[in-house]
């Protein structure tokens, strides 16, 4: 048993993303990019989010301000991770907390519009790694493990993407 | 706190203005903003990521309506709420403020005392640095009491 971990998968949603939660959310933070910037630059000087960064102090609370477009997406999510599944295909994460951070746009060109999401899942029992899987239960299940009782597990394969962000070990 | 506002266009005779996007957002009780979301080296849980802000598209009589409190102070700025109205496509209108009467502000900081705990606002509208050179545009309607609650209503007149 390695200890109880933290998984954390990177979502990035561009323009040549497929899925309809995906492109919801491409065009939501893309309007909302938009909106926000007019607060930074009322006279419209800058069109990318990086000129915006480079010439407009406190320009970087803009990722918190257009991060507001993706909540309801998210509520929709009902608490699990998307596009990561155990070895049965389906979705396994659970997640609380997020992160999300615009990787760059142009309000002029929508083409240019990245964003990123990072979802950190609730706590896992990390209790070996199988090949290139993992090999966890669902919370802490240390006493369990311990005490020499059968627990649930899932396999979780190891995925472009996914890493672990918080490792506490027993 | 129940507040409406009304939207109209100065460039169409100030009639209503409809499909504006009306944001809003003040301080809590104890004069605190809430956090921006999922930012930073930290993660934020996403079920409490923000309060007292919001969004709201006027209808086809300019209204957008919110359900809110009444804001508290924080030193050195009167009560205040923050609106920024944005057209149907996203583009800016207008960013301002909707200024409080003093004296209902004074009976609910002085009544309501299980939830404004820190008495009378420490700044008038007069000597506040956004509304001490006039507020007649930016001041709100208000009415109620502290046991039935209040209403807000403001009309702000944009260039579309």
């Amino acid at each position: 048993m390695k200890g109880i971990i933290s998984l954390c998968y990177r979502k990035v949603i561009d323009a040549s993303s497929q899925k309809a939660w995906d492109k919801f959310v491409f065009e939501d933070t893309h309007l909302e990019f938009y909106m926000r910037a007019q607060y930074f630059d009322p006279k419209s000087n800058y069109k990318t989010l990086q000129e915006l960064l480079t010439n407009v102090p406190n320009a970087e609370q803009i990722h918190g301000m257009v991060s507001t477009a993706v909540i309801g997406y998210l509520r929709q999510l009902n608490d699990i991770v998307p596009d990561i599944a155990n070895t049965h295909g389906k979705l396994c994460l659970p997640f609380k907390r997020f992160r999300f951070e615009i990787v760059q746009s142009n309000i002029q060109n929508k083409a240019e519009h990245k964003v990123a999401i990072y979802f950190y899942s609730e706590p896992l029992t990390w209790i070996d790694t199988v090949g290139d899987h993992l090999l966890v239960a669902y919370g802490d299940q240390r006493t369990a493990l311990a005490n020499g009782g059968e627990i649930e597990t899932d396999l979780i394969a190891l995925q472009p993407f996914l890493s672990i962000s918080s490792l506490q070990k027993s | 706190m129940t507040v409406t506002i009304t939207i109209k266009n100065k460039n169409n005779s100030c009639a209503a203005l409809s499909g504006a996007l009306v944001d809003i957002w003040h301080c809590d009780a104890d004069g605190n903003y809430s956090e921006y979301g999922g930012t930073g080296m930290q993660s934020t849980n996403y079920t409490s990521v923000h309060f007292l802000r919001g969004r709201q598209t006027t209808d086809t009589s300019g209204n957008v309506g919110f359900t809110t409190i009444f804001p508290g102070w924080y030193s050195g700025r009167a009560v205040h709420i923050h609106v920024h109205i944005y057209d149907s496509t996203g583009k800016s209108l207008l960013v301002t403020q909707i200024a409080f009467p003093a004296d209902v502000c004074d009976t609910v900081f002085t009544t309501a005392t299980n939830y404004y705990k820190k008495g009378k606002a420490d700044t008038t509208n007069e000597k506040d640095n956004v509304f001490g050179d006039g507020y007649a545009n930016e001041l709100g309607t208000v009415s109620g009491s502290v046991v039935n609650g209040y209403t807000l209503t403001h009309t702000i007149v944009v260039s579309a």
